[in-house]
């Protein structure tokens, strides 16, 4: 019940923000857009390149978005209230984490398979890709969120979360376009698979937890 | 309980070997020019920041805090931000209560309206409405009596001692009189 009420507040927060929450999606559309119709014309078996650009592209959004999930708390204070209710703090960190998924990763992973579509991929492909991305993009909020929380009371922090979370992402990255390519080429994927899911599930455990005594930290600047 | 308290940020000392303890029913200034680290203490004593030295031991959890900053969510409407302290603290906060408190703080027009739109001054009240919502024991209040009027100011006045008469208890920073009757003055920045 207080994990919904949350998770309603997060929600009405992000479309009150307005343009702000939804420049990140505009960003991807217009990125993987350009890519994929411009390069389709160079390269012929294409499908390949168009995961490629869709996946590097979610991690550009994800870190152009993720640098506001906790600095407008920060800046009025409620951060620092929150912190104060400790067991509130796992609640109000998950449905941060959700609302921020919600926002951007649900429409990133209906986007980026109907892009493929768009661009001549094969319907399985696009489904495959689609699959790839849901479960990977909570990985991309979590993990990222957790840099964020760190940075939160620095002044040039956004700068600073895009070197340091880049590397973070590169396992991510290098599975979810793993498993695409694998099954594009027909050949077995089950081990990238795996290792995409056993990274959502290790998220999933640490990061909710993590992420609150890590804001109580940086507050502490 | 405070216990050897030290602060020491950068080259400057803020406080060295401070023991306060705050009884149920305690009501301390805190008093000293600019920089002398009322407000730090106050962090401290809340646990936003952590000393260089000594131990603070709380027999109360969550305290309610309240810093320069007004602690409300600024693109949120004033009822949503009661709803969402209600939500935070696990209190119950029904339609009469709510019309209550704000009719006492007279913010009842301003229900709707973001937090944005209002005066620092009845940002200043809502945050007090806020801490009333929390029914916390411990109140921490940073220079609670800034931007409000006299009337604003009386009525804070009125409800920190309500609140200590109650049993709750109160640590307010200022760097000028609180005229607060019964409060105990702690001088920071004296030798």
């Amino acid at each position: 019940m207080r994990l919904w009420a949350l998770y309603r507040r997060e929600l009405l927060i992000q479309f009150r923000s307005g343009v702000e929450s939804f420049i990140p999606i505009a960003f991807f559309f217009l990125v993987v857009g350009i890519f994929a119709f411009t390069l389709r014309t160079l390269v012929t078996n294409d499908s390949k390149v168009v995961v490629s650009v869709v996946w590097i592209t979610t991690l550009f959004t994800s870190i152009l978005s993720l640098d506001n999930l906790f600095k407008r708390d920060h800046v009025d204070g409620t951060l620092a209230v929150a912190v104060l209710h400790t067991d509130a703090l796992v609640s109000i960190v998950v449905s941060k984490l959700l609302a921020h998924w919600t926002v951007t990763g649900i429409p990133i992973t209906l986007m980026g398979p109907a892009i493929g579509l768009l661009t001549g991929m094969q319907f399985e492909h696009a489904i495959m890709l689609g699959f790839t991305l849901l479960i990977c993009t909570p990985t991309i909020t979590m993990l990222g969120a957790l840099l964020a929380a760190l940075i939160v009371g620095l002044s040039r922090g956004g700068e600073l979360l895009t070197i340091l979370i880049l590397p973070l992402y590169i396992p991510i990255l290098l599975f979810g376009i793993g498993v695409c390519h694998l099954h594009i080429e027909s050949a077995p994927f089950t081990s990238e698979l795996l290792w995409c899911f056993a990274l959502l599930s290790g998220a999933l455990t640490a990061i909710p937890l993590a992420l609150g005594p890590v804001l109580k930290l940086s507050q502490d600047s | 309980m405070v216990t050897d308290l030290q602060c020491q940020p950068g080259s400057q000392e803020l406080f060295k070997a401070l023991c306060i303890t705050i009884t149920a029913g305690g009501m301390f200034e805190l008093r000293g020019p600019n920089g002398c680290g009322k407000s730090t203490l106050l962090r401290i004593l809340a646990g936003l920041q952590q000393p260089d030295a000594g131990k603070v031991t709380r027999f109360v959890d969550p305290v309610g805090y309240l810093g320069h900053k007004f602690g409300l969510a600024s693109i949120m409407t004033v009822q949503e931000n009661l709803h969402w302290y209600s939500t935070l603290c696990g209190t119950r906060l029904d339609k009469p209560r709510a019309r209550d408190l704000l009719e006492r703080f007279n913010l009842r027009t301003t229900t709707n309206r973001l937090i944005q739109e209002l005066s620092a001054g009845q940002k200043r009240r809502c945050s007090f409405i806020c801490l009333l919502i929390g029914s916390y024991k411990l109140w921490l209040l940073d220079e609670p009596f800034s931007s409000l009027d006299s009337l604003g100011e009386e009525l804070v006045r009125e409800l920190i001692q309500e609140h200590c008469e109650n049993g709750g208890s109160a640590v307010i920073a200022s760097h000028a009189s609180s005229r607060m009757a019964r409060a105990d003055q702690i001088e920071l920045g004296i030798d």
